[in-house]
Order: structure tokens, then C-alpha cells, then sequence
């Protein structure tokens, strides 16, 4: 997968955004600069929770924090949110995502679809959301005695007659190579009416296959960024916390880790990604256990894991605690060994040792990797060599990396940089 | 064009006050000195029209190297770099309380070209003496490469080492296929058609002694007068007995016979979504990349500058 143009015609600061990350460059690494405040990361995220959140209903919310406040003009009946194409290796496939009223359903929808006992004042988008809640209830219902019946039998009737309606809907949407992603508010300040929806309209794709390809390209989606960015997918209430002296015993750090749970192809740079680092010990471990089941030897994974994070390293060795609680790390110099704790190391060592064990134990390959500030805590010329550490550790990625970093940029081409641009300036221009 | 008094004094200036060039090396190199116009930021390096050719060299820089890397600076053309180089030392003599740069610490890499060009005020009276210094058979003379802090390629320009014979699998297996005159890139192909030019080669005939003398330790090679020099090549080329007697033809075309028009005919195959410039500045750092991943051996010129700075760190 790679993303190869995306535009951004006007959501919060955006104005006009267009950028092509050319698909023939080597390697695929662009770095993407702007001023302070010019976007980079709300355009990474932009990018991440749309290709990332559009299929499963457990990450729409996402999305639907992303966008609350984005509202449709006035005397318009939709707003173009964004538009990204991918290439897939084989074609270019353009996801364009608009925004429409949620009772637009009826203008959308051609006349012959319209059943006429519908009440066309309940018909619109969000009816698809009722559907799925009645459907929770009957599941419900039945799981419950069977003094429940006459309720199960009133849910069922109300279910198949919205099911007759949305399916019809639904299969139109899909005629159209479209789909609904989900229902949002378009006030900022409330997110109970959920007044407006987001519809993405794909085309060079077959409308039966939009769902595979959607989802395959939600698993070939990584977002990584410190863990003190505001993440603007998160619900409103919770970016407060950020800025807040919390008395409830709610905090920022704890919903963010809330949030890393359900979106997979989230990372923060933490101090250590210990718990990827114990995850691939214990992962290589059982590989060489099964090896010694299959064949009466052990495989060597542990070993070769070891020697790939000590690669890393440099002169600086690291092993598994024995209860598995944790790593340590051992320096030698000299022919001299020094025992280390992960906190003698620099936050630049840990850094790098993060983001190696992330891209491996998430096998992140042919995929689209989006790092927000990745050369913070980077010495110069770290930040100068993090781009061949990236085409070593995971070449058949894409890159895009929000950067302030010269030197970074240094070991590419110009042409590979691209740039946020200030609106003022350009619209002067 | 080269730099008048007030720019170099400007240029230098700039590169006294780089805080980045504090208790690190620092290499003049050939090339058009961008101009940044503020603070180095992503936005400026983008805004330049091509990539500074100093990039090649960092690129080169060994991957075992990861603290303290030089810091290259493009300086103009190689009188530029050889006045910037002298005026430097001066200039921070005058004022070194104003000045980031360690003397001991700062290196010039020109290219040898067919001009001789003199030096002022330094060990060596002039390019051709520094090369005669530095090489011997193609090699770098490793006993005499630590005193010399200006140095010259071994090859005639920069851009020899783009076509150097083991790049072949970089050109082969390139995510773009090079193309040379319509065709897949063959470094063979190339060296014939530079072996085929060299009678038309003015520049190569004016300094042709000159051209001869530093290859005259190649066997095999009728020196008497260019067309000769041309015969015996191509036969010495095709009929090599092995690959290294191949590669000693291919050193010796690649010191005396520029390359640069070579490289500027290679191009991207299909339809390459930016110009050919930029496809060649993208290549060129996956050759930077190949010889920062060569051992410092004294046939590799490169890692071999490298492995000689890595000593001043």
C-alpha cells in the first residue's frame, strides 16, 4: 500500500491542502514540514483515524471525535472532508470522504428505493445505528426467560421493517461505491446530536470488494507520535484532561492507553516499549519451543532476536529479565562489563529500540507508516541516520514523517520533502 | 564563476558561526553553496533546486560511524574550496573566540580533473601533486593518508564514482530501472562509448601528458599518442583476463575521461512521476549508501577518506 496524494480542501486549519507522495521515489520516505502549528500532526491523524477507523464499528468513534465540529456550510448539502489515493501495487483507488446531513438519506436515495409506508421524517443515517442497537436488544432479549416474548416479537417486527429499509440502503450505497462510515455532531461544543455523517465514495473498485479493501488497508495503516501530542480522535472531554488538574481521577495518559487498546496501528514513543519488547522474547521463545517439538532442536528465534536488538544497541548488550518483568541492559568497553538499567540509557537509545521493536513484533511491512516528531530526543545526527535505520528496518514500507529536522532531511532529496504551506502566505501569493 | 573576495569572506563566515560544526570535522566539498535564506528547516531544504552535492558525501559516511558525523559544506567550484579552505584557518586565527571550528579538524575533498590547479600557503604546490601523493596504481597510499588534509578523488570527478563497475547490481536491482541511451543501464556499455570519445576529447588532449602520466603504470596501454591510447584500451578492456585486470582498465579510463555526461545520460525508465535530475539525486544516494556499506579497503577510495577522517573524531 501506498498513500499517494492526499487533499484536504478545508477541515480546521486546512485550506487547500494537496500533496503527492510519488509512488516511483526511493526509498519511500517523505518527510513533511510546516511551522509550529501548520497541521503536520492533525493532517497525520486526519490520515490515520479515516484509514484506519472506516470499518470496525468498535473504532468509528474515533472518527466521529475527529470530526465533531466540522459542519456543513450553510445552503450546502455536503462538504467535502478529504480525499486520499492509494496505491495498491496495481491501480490507484481514490477514497473520498464527504460529509452530509444526516437526513439526507432521501435526496441520496433514487425514488424507486422510497417504500411508501416509510416515515420519510425518521429516514435518515442514523437509522442505520438504531438498526444495530435493536438488534443488540433482541440478542439481548432472547438471552433473557421467556417472560420477554412479547417484547422480543414487538423488536423483531420493528427490526425487519428498518432491516428492509437500510439494507435497500445500504446495497444502493454500495451500487454507488459508497459507504456509510458513521453519524457525528456538527457542534463542537456537543456531541449528542448527532447531526451530520460521513460517507466515503470510492471508485476504481468494485463495489463488493470495497469492504475487503478497506479493511486490508485499515491493517496497513501505523500511526506513531509522543505520547504528549493532543490526539484530536480522542472525545473532547478527555483532550481537556491534557489541560486540566483532574479531580475525578480521570487523566489524559490513562484514556490515551484506553485508546491504543482498540487502534492497533496506534504507537506512542514511550520511555521503552517494554511490554512489545517482553511480548517478542516470549513470542520468539515459543517459536523455538515449537521448533523443538517439530524437529527435537530448538530454533534459534530467541537468540537471533537478541542479536538483532543488540545490532541496535551498538556497543550495549540487552537480555530478558528471568521472571520476564522486564529487560536489562549490560555496556561493554573496554573488555569491561558494565550493568545497566533502562534508565542509563539515553532517551534517544530507548527511543530507537522502541520504534525497532515496534515496526518488528507488529511485522509492519508494505504498509503506510506515519511518525509525528520522530526526531525528538534525537541527537543530529541520529535524526540524519534514522532514515537508513528505516529503509534497514522495514523497506518495503512508506514513510511520511512530521519533522522539523534539516538533518533528517538531509539524507534525502529534495523533492522528497513536502510542506504544509502557510495559508496567509500562500493565499497572498 | 568563482566566488569573489566578499563572498568567500561571508561564506566563511557562515561556517565559523554553525554552531553544528562544534568539536566535529568538517569537509569542503564542491558544489553550488545553497542558499538556505534563514533558519535550516525541512521548508528550506525543499525549496532548493537541486540537492547540494556535499549530500553524496554524507551519504558515504560508513554505517559503523554513528556519533560526531562530519558536517559538509558545499563551497563552489574547486578554486572556491581551496579559498575557503585557506581563508578559513585564517579567519578563525584572527577571531577564534567567534569561531565553532577546530583547524585540526577541517578537510577538503575536490575533485582531480585534467586542469592542474595550484594551492596556495599548504603542504602540496597543487592538485596533481596531492593526487601523486595520495594514489598509487589506482589505491590509496595508506601510509601517506593521514598528513594530507586536502584531498583529491582518485577518479576525475565525483561523479566517476557513480559508475564505478560494482554498482552494477545497484543500477540492476534499482526500484527504477536506470536507462542508458534507451536501454537498461550496462556500465560496460558506458565505458565503451567514453573509450569512444576520447578522440573527440579536446579537454582530455590539451592535458594529455598530464592524463598519461597518471596512468602510466597500467601494462598493456599504448601511451604514444591518444588514438593509440584509444586502440589498446578497448582491447585491454575486452579481452581482460580476469575481473581485476578488467576493473584496472576501468580505473584508468575512469581517471582521465570525465564522466559527468555519462551520468547525466542516465535516466528513469517508464514515466518517472519528476524530472531525470531528480531520479539521478536519488540514486546517487543509494550509491552513497552502497560505499557507506564498503569496507575501508585502499581500492575504496571512499570509505577509505572516511576510515582516515574517522581518526580526527
Amino acid at each position: 500500500m501506498h498513500l499517494l496524494r492526499v487533499q484536504v480542501p478545508d477541515f480546521r486549519g486546512f485550506k487547500d491542502i494537496d500533496i503527492t507522495f510519488e509512488k516511483d521515489f526511493f526509498p519511500k520516505i517523505f518527510p513533511l514540514g510546516s511551522q509550529n502549528g501548520g497541521g503536520k500532526s492533525t493532517l497525520l491523524q486526519l490520515i490515520f483515524v479515516l484509514l484506519h477507523c472506516s470499518v470496525d464499528d468498535d473504532k468509528k468513534p474515533f472518527i466521529a471525535n475527529m470530526l465533531q465540529g466540522f459542519k456543513i456550510h450553510d445552503e450546502e448539502d455536503k462538504r467535502v472532508l478529504a480525499i486520499i489515493d492509494i496505491w495498491d501495487k496495481q491501480k490507484v483507488v481514490k477514497l473520498q470522504f464527504v460529509s452530509y446531513k444526516n437526513c439526507s438519506i432521501k435526496e441520496l436515495l433514487p425514488l424507486d428505493t422510497k417504500n411508501e409506508s416509510i416515515d420519510e421524517a425518521a429516514l435518515c443515517f442514523s437509522g442505520l445505528k438504531q438498526l444495530e442497537i435493536l438488534k443488540n436488544n433482541i440478542n439481548y432479549l432472547e438471552s433473557q426467560d421467556m417472560d420477554s416474548y412479547d417484547e422480543i416479537i414487538e423488536a423483531c417486527r420493528k427490526f425487519e421493517d428498518l432491516e428492509v429499509i437500510y439494507m435497500g440502503i445500504i446495497e444502493y450505497l454500495k451500487s454507488q461505491n459508497m459507504k456509510y462510515i458513521c453519524n457525528y455532531s456538527s457542534d463542537r461544543n456537543s456531541d449528542n446530536n448527532q447531526d451530520e455523517v460521513l460517507l466515503c465514495h470510492i471508485n476504481n473498485i468494485n463495489g463488493e470488494e470495497i469492504g475487503n479493501f478497506l479493511k486490508e488497508l485499515s491493517n496497513k495503516i501505523f500511526l506513531a507520535a509522543p505520547s504528549t501530542q493532543v490526539f484530536l480522535f480522542l472525545s473532547p472531554d478527555s483532550r481537556k484532561l491534557l489541560f486540566s488538574n483532574s479531580s475525578n481521577g480521570d487523566n489524559y495518559y490513562g484514556i490515551l492507553e484506553s485508546a491504543r487498546s482498540k487502534l492497533q496501528g496506534l504507537f506512542t514513543y514511550d520511555f521503552l516499549a517494554v511490554e512489545l519488547l517482553i511480548e517478542s522474547f516470549k513470542a520468539a521463545r515459543d517459536r523455538d519451543f515449537k521448533e523443538a517439538i517439530k524437529t527435537g532442536n530448538y530454533g534459534n528465534s530467541y537468540q537471533a532476536l537478541i542479536k538483532e536488538l543488540n545490532l541496535v544497541l551498538g556497543n550495549k548488550r540487552i537480555n530478558l529479565n528471568e521472571d520476564f518483568s522486564g529487560v536489562n541492559f549490560k555496556l561493554y568497553n573496554n573488555g569491561e562489563t558494565i550493568e545497566l538499567y533502562p534508565e542509563d540509557l539515553s532517551h534517544g537509545e530507548l527511543k530507537r529500540l522502541s520504534i525497532y521493536i515496534w515496526l518488528k513484533s507488529r511485522n509492519i511491512k508494505d504498509a503506510i507508516v506515519l511518525m509525528d516528531e520522530v526526531e525528538i530526543a534525537f541527537h543530529p545526527d541520529w535524526q540524519y541516520q534514522i532514515i537508513s535505520d528505516f529503509k534497514e528496518w522495514g523497506p518495503s514500507n512508506q514513510y511520511i514523517l512530521a519533522t522539523h529536522s534539516y538533518a533528517l532531511c538531509e539524507a534525502l532529496t529534495p523533492a522528497h520533502v513536502k510542506e504544509i504551506e502557510p495559508k496567509l502566505i500562500k493565499q497572498e501569493s | 564563476m568563482s566566488l569573489n573576495s566578499e563572498q568567500l569572506k561571508q561564506h566563511c563566515e557562515m561556517i565559523l558561526e554553525s554552531r553544528r560544526i562544534k568539536n566535529k570535522i568538517v569537509v569542503l566539498c564542491e558544489g553550488v553553496i545553497p542558499d538556505i535564506g534563514g533558519r535550516r528547516s525541512p521548508q528550506a531544504y525543499k525549496n532548493m533546486e537541486q540537492m547540494p552535492d556535499a549530500n553524496f558525501y554524507k551519504a558515504c559516511v560508513p554505517t559503523w560511524w554513528r556519533q560526531k558525523l562530519p558536517e559538509f559544506f558545499n563551497c563552489g567550484d574547486r578554486k572556491d574550496v581551496l579559498d575557503t579552505y585557506s581563508s578559513l584557518s585564517i579567519l578563525h586565527e584572527k577571531d577564534s573566540a567567534n569561531s565553532y571550528l577546530d583547524p585540526k579538524r577541517l578537510f577538503a575533498m575536490i575533485d582531480l580533473d585534467l586542469q592542474l590547479q595550484t594551492i596556495d600557503n599548504y603542504d602540496f604546490t597543487d592538485t596533481e601533486e596531492i593526487f601523486l601523493e595520495l594514489y598509487e596504481k589506482s589505491e590509496v597510499k595508506e601510509q601517506n593518508a593521514a598528513q594530507h588534509r586536502i584531498w583529491i578523488t582518485g577518479l576525475i570527478h565525483k561523479e566517476a564514482y557513480f559508475l564505478t563497475p560494482e554498482l552494477q547490481p545497484i543500477f540492476d536491482n534499482c526500484c527504477n530501472e536506470p536507462i542508458y541511451q534507451g536501454n537498461p543501464a550496462v556500465l560496460a556499455k558506458i565505458y565503451l562509448d567514453m573509450a569512444d570519445a576520447i578522440c573527440s576529447d579536446l579537454d582530455l588532449q590539451n592535458n594529455l601528458q598530464r592524463a598519461f602520466d597518471r596512468i602510466s603504470y597500467c601494462s598493456g596501454l599504448d601511451c604514444t599518442e591518444v588514438k593509440n591510447f584509444q586502440v589498446s584500451w578497448k582491447q585491454r578492456f575486452q579481452n581482460a583476463v580476469d575481473e581485476t585486470h578488467r576493473n584496472q582498465s576501468i580505473a584508468v579510463l575512469l581517471t582521465i575521461k570525465k564522466a559527468k555526461d555519462y551520468w547525466h545520460q542516465i535516466k528513469p525508465s517508464g514515466d518517472f512521476s519528476r524530472e531525470d535530475w531528480v531520479f539521478r539525486e536519488q540514486l546517487s544516494l543509494e550509491i552513497g549508501s552502497f560505499y557507506s556499506e564498503q569496507s575501508s579497503h585502499v581500492k575504496s577510495h571512499i570509505p577509505f577518506f572516511f576510515k582516515t577522517l574517522y581518526e580526527f573524531v
